[in-house]
């Protein structure tokens, strides 16, 4: 990789310069294998993470199928979504810290946020509702 | 005879803010001017309260995805966008 890592600046430099290869990593990617749009059968790509149904409390077996869709849909969003969900949300990065990190103006990282999130909460809706 | 009442301009300025804002307001970015318009707001729009309701579960839902291993953030950051969909 041009450039190497950063010398002599602390560890937020390091992770910060970490990430940048991973989201361009990301992005390569995505670039190689645009989405195809097609859907998956469960058959074709079945959810091995979701434990038996039938060994689980009722509430319990909901909240993991909720975990699961929630990680189906964050793996699903396009990369320039993915970044802020994962930094902000799942990790905890202050939205400043977590602009800095992408190398982003903080507006549009947070316009950036706003579409991730609303995507993912339609994309869970059905099992938000199943849980009230 | 039911009579229909519109929403109001406010009504219609304020349900815009609410929902280009939610996600300010959950994160405690508003200034209080601001957050008072939102409550305001979703105290009498029902769709906007769910709205903000769903998103906030939706927030807590992906902070439960965190794992506890704090020491670790920058591989799972990018074992995260490594990821195919």
């Amino acid at each position: 990789m041009r450039g190497g890592a950063p010398a002599g600046r602390g560890t937020f430099a390091f992770f910060t310069w970490l990430y940048r290869i991973g989201i361009n990593e990301a992005k390569r990617r995505a670039e190689r294998h645009p989405p195809s749009g097609q859907t998956v059968s469960m058959e074709e790509r079945p959810v091995h993470d979701t434990p038996d149904r039938i060994q689980a409390p009722p509430a319990q077996a909901e909240q993991l199928e909720l975990r699961a869709a929630l990680e189906r849909a964050v793996r699903a969003l396009p990369v320039e979504y993915r970044g802020p969900i994962i930094l902000r949300d799942v990790e905890g990065l202050s939205t400043t810290k977590a602009a800095a990190v992408e190398g982003s103006w903080r507006a549009a990282f947070k316009s950036r946020l706003h579409r991730g999130r609303m995507t993912l909460r339609k994309a869970i809706d059905s099992y938000l509702d199943v849980l009230e | 005879m039911r009579r229909l009442v519109l929403p109001g301009p406010r009504f219609i300025r304020d349900h815009r803010f609410t929902g280009a804002h939610a996600s300010d307001y959950l994160d405690e970015e508003l200034g209080p001017a601001e957050r008072r318009r939102v409550e305001r707001h979703t105290s009498v729009c029902p769709k906007c309260r769910q709205a903000l309701e769903a998103l906030r579960r939706t927030l807590t839902a992906l902070r439960e995805l965190r794992s506890e291993r704090r020491d670790d953030v920058a591989a799972r950051v990018i074992a995260h966008l490594r990821r195919v969909p």
